[in-house]
């Protein structure tokens, strides 16, 4: 699970084949280093000061301005100045062939680190792949190059050196793991006696190193993910003057399991100094964190540090989730089925009438259904959804007529056109609905299975008179299609669309109800309404062999939603129509299907009767009686 | 179309101002809400005013999601906690300014706590979506149609001026900050998803219904009322369907 991310960086292809010692090992660690040239007092370029490096390994004379283009390239990405932004200046300043197959590069002394960086780098020639091997002063050599075979013995003494190291560092972490509580101890490491033996905290070359190598020490001490899992539950890092995590990232790469972090008396000073940790470990429990300067200089990072780690019960000792809370984690995540429930909170019937009123009169005559629910604040606008993905089927009727007044802001981009395209005031509605066409919505007393509604209290919506900061008003959303009458380009055809409307009224005008707000959006006709039941896909059942169920009113009104798994816990005794009953009955009651069909049983199959007894007995029946919903 | 924009009076100059930081808003809100539904659900009940109940009774924020109601936004991300991949994808959106008052002056810190002033901070406003969702798993899973409507009210924690501020200009470049917060929401699937229908075909229009001799003349409106006020809805309560049927 250890994901290679970190501070060090990965070379590419080429690198990787000839440099094996990259990661985190301890040769780079202790290898000798090669002395830095020293910079000339005075760094004028002539040509004297310019160091010579020796270049083997190639063969073919015609392809030197190819190698030391390869070489310039590869040595001035590594190049300090290639930090800064901007062009680095030329590093070769000369070059020259020397007998067969020794090519002289001159570079400034400074300029010596990168080309003794990509000493050993993969040239690939007309002849195949080439190593080229660099020599000169200030040039480390390479292992296994054949000029460098006078430095074989340095390079086994290294090997005897990190086997000792190697040695120390498993005694540090043994010293410091305490078996029984599976916790390993890595506080106060600067001031440890037997590290500093180790010498690393000598330089800051080699101390930044040190905690990567102690991981890896550790990585291949314990081998598998499995026995570190169990050996190490806890890690302690307190007292370590860390003010980020360059230092000791690794911790997430070799131990992204545990589930206790105590990282408190440092020099932490905000969360993001800890940044590179978020969503690392995915099992913290607790972590520890007091006594960090991010305490003062950070207000609200507890939340920020929450919402990190999944599992995280405390923080400091302090809970912050519930164990309910993090068994939901491993709960199995469900797809939310299509509800065929509607919320419908208009104790006034105020919603009911005026969409009763609505529809019919939108449809027969609009300029009076502007003058009796719309004034001079009302606003409408319209949107044109043309490339609806969801769904199936959509037919593929022109949007010619609509498209001048749609206001979708994802395609009208700037203000002066959107706003133009909201319409404001009695007159500029009517203006506006008289460029639509003409159309015939489904009727409320036999279609009603074509709808889908919601409506919901809506506080402050502004108040006409002025007196209010707001009053409380509705916010009626309706789902449906409608039929439209075509004549745009010389058609003359019946065509359908879908539309989903969201009115916004408020108590005023002649009628009692205004529309604040009347927002329509359009979408092609096609598909089934997801408000439509159609067997649900169980997961044990075929998801592909979804069973229809008859589309009558009756049935559409009346059916509810259940899993098809459920309904065959009922269909070896019961008629298809008690089994519609039962159905019915439990969707109106939220009842299980047990208990409504207990119900139905006891009312001998009498719908009324059912209802009377469940609102005489519903106070008494047991919680187990409902369907309990999430 | 002409090419020159008429000119605007100054209550329509107010009004396109508004409309412009409403829609701004809502471009960014929506942004954001949907990619912390897909990739931090933790974050969905930040998103939303916190639960409080006017002296009359009346509960924000008022959340249904899919025929559910539910308390405030931490239910909501309770219940999104549990649920699958979800990716949304905005196909048509359009906003409108709803109460341009509806914080007091004196709300906006750092503002001129004028009555007509500041309100683009102080309005409250609606976002309308439509599009299209996946489900389950990436570009595998069913994808439905969606539709959902907001109303946004006004975060003054976020929207204080601060002393000096010359420009009264709200900035939305550098990701929602949740500005406004979610008062009222509606979510609800409008088509099914293509392989979830099987050989489901949705009736033609015009084919006449079976069954409206039983429910003919009846209203049928306001079936969610009550869970028995749905039974005469459908026509089964008395002497509808409902004995003929056992």
């Amino acid at each position: 699970m250890a994901t290679p991310t970190g501070p060090r960086r990965t070379g590419g292809a080429i690198r990787r084949r000839n440099r094996m010692d990259r990661d985190g090992d301890l040769v780079m660690g202790v290898a000798p280093k090669a002395p830095r040239p020293t910079r000339p007092a005075l760094s004028t370029p002539n040509s004297a000061s310019l160091t010579e490096l020796k270049v083997t390994g190639w063969t073919d004379k015609s392809e030197v301005p190819n190698i030391t283009h390869f070489l310039e390239k590869h040595a001035a990405k590594r190049s300090i100045h290639a930090r800064r932004s901007g062009p680095v200046a030329q590093l070769i300043k000369k070059h020259r062939i020397e007998g067969d197959g020794l090519l002289i590069l001159r570079v400034k002394p400074e300029d010596v680190v990168p080309f003794s960086k990509i000493n050993g780098f993969t040239f690939t020639s007309k002849h195949g792949n080439q190593k080229l091997t660099i020599a000169g002063p200030g040039i480390r050599p390479r292992e296994g190059s054949p000029t460098n075979s006078a430095s074989k013995p340095t390079t086994a003494t290294e090997s005897s050196e990190t086997l000792s190291l190697k040695q120390q560092f498993l005694q540090i972490l043994g010293r410091r793991y305490n078996v029984a509580e599976k916790l390993l101890d890595l506080s106060t490491l600067a001031t440890d006696e037997d590290i500093q033996k180790t010498g690393m905290f000598d330089k800051s070359s080699t101390s930044s190193k040190f905690f990567p190598a102690l991981m890896a020490v550790l990585d291949k001490e314990i081998k598998t993910e499995a026995e570190k899992r169990e050996a190490i539950h806890s890690v302690k890092l307190n007292d370590n003057n860390l003010s980020d995590l360059a230092l000791v990232f690794d911790l997430a790469v070799t131990l992204p399991h545990i589930k206790n972090l105590d990282l408190s008396s440092n020099k932490f000073t905000n969360t993001k100094a800890l940044g590179r940790w978020k969503n690392k470990f995915r099992n913290l429990e607790h972590i520890v964190i007091t006594n960090n300067p991010l305490e003062v200089s950070q207000p609200g990072w507890e939340q920020e540090l929450i919402t990190w780690f999944p599992r995280l019960r405390q923080l400091n000792g302090q809970q912050v989730r519930t164990d309910a809370e993090i068994a939901l984690l491993d709960k199995p995540k469900h797809t939310p089925v299509p509800s065929q429930k509607q919320v419908w909170f208009d104790p006034d019937k105020i919603a009911e009438n005026f969409l009763l009123d609505f529809f019919p009169s939108y449809d027969s005559s609009r300029d009076a259904v502007v003058q009796r629910y719309y004034d001079s604040t009302s606003t409408f606008s319209l949107s044109v959804n043309t490339a609806a993905h969801g769904g199936s089927n959509h037919e593929k009727t022109p949007w010619d007529s609509y498209i001048p007044l749609s206001r979708n802001i994802r395609r009208i981009n700037n203000s002066r056109p959107r706003f133009s395209r909201k319409h404001i005031g009695v007159e500029r509605i009517q203006r506006a609905w008289a460029q639509l066409p003409p159309t015939r919505h489904p009727s409320f007393q036999t279609d009603m299975q074509k709808y889908s509604m919601n409506c919901q209290t809506q506080a402050s919506v502004p108040d006409p008179t002025g007196q209010h900061p707001g009053l409380n008003g509705l916010i009626v959303t309706v789902h449906g299609e409608y039929e439209e009458h075509r004549t745009a380009k010389g058609a003359n055809e019946i065509v359908r669309r879908c539309f989903d409307r969201t009115f916004i009224l408020g108590p005023g005008g002649a009628t009692g109800v205004r529309v604040v707000s009347d927002m329509l959006c359009l979408r092609a006709y096609g598909g089934v309404p997801a408000w439509t039941r159609i067997a649900t896909p169980s997961t044990t059942t075929n998801k592909h062999q979804p069973v229809p169920v008859a589309t009558t009113t009756t049935n559409q009104l009346g059916v509810a939603t259940t899993t098809t798994t459920t309904t065959t816990t009922t269909d070896t005794v019961l008629t298809p129509e008690q089994q519609q009953l039962v159905l019915y009955v439990s969707k109106e009651t939220n009842m299980t299907l047990d208990y409504s069909k207990l119900c139905l049983e006891s009312a001998n199959w009498d719908l009324q009767q059912a209802a009377e007894l469940f609102t005489a007995q519903r106070g008494s029946l047991p919680a187990e009686a409902f369907i309990t919903t999430i | 179309m002409t090419m020159e924009e008429p000119e605007l009076t100054p209550e329509e100059r107010l009004s396109l101002k508004l409309d412009s930081v409403a829609c701004a808003a809502a471009e960014s809100f929506i942004d954001a809400y949907y990619e912390t539904l897909k990739t931090n659900r933790n974050g969905i009940g930040a998103f939303y005013c916190p639960r409080a109940v006017a002296p009359d009774g009346v509960a924000t924020p008022s959340i249904v999601w899919n025929g559910e109601t539910y308390e405030d936004g931490d239910a909501l991300q309770h219940f999104f906690q549990g649920v699958t991949y979800t990716h949304f994808q905005i196909e048509d959106l359009d906003a409108n300014t709803l109460n341009p008052t509806f914080l007091p002056a004196n709300d906006i810190q750092g503002g001129s706590c004028n009555a007509s002033n500041d309100l683009e901070r102080r309005m409250s406003f609606i976002v309308v979506v439509t599009g299209s969702v996946r489900l389950e798993e990436q570009l595998k899973g069913p994808l439905r149609e969606f539709a959902e409507s907001f109303v946004l009210v006004p975060n003054p924690a976020k929207l204080a001026l601060s002393p000096g501020q010359t420009s009264k200009h709200i900035p939305f470049e550098g990701g929602w900050d949740k500005q406004w917060l979610i008062q009222t929401q509606n979510f609800t699937f409008t088509e099914w998803a293509q392989d979830e229908l099987g050989d489901f075909v949705r009736d033609a229009p015009t084919q006449p219904v079976s069954g409206k001799a039983g429910g003919g003349g009846k209203p049928v409106f306001g079936r969610n009322r009550g869970p028995f006020n749905a039974f005469a809805a459908a026509g089964l309560l008395g002497k509808g369907k409902g004995k003929a049927l056992a």
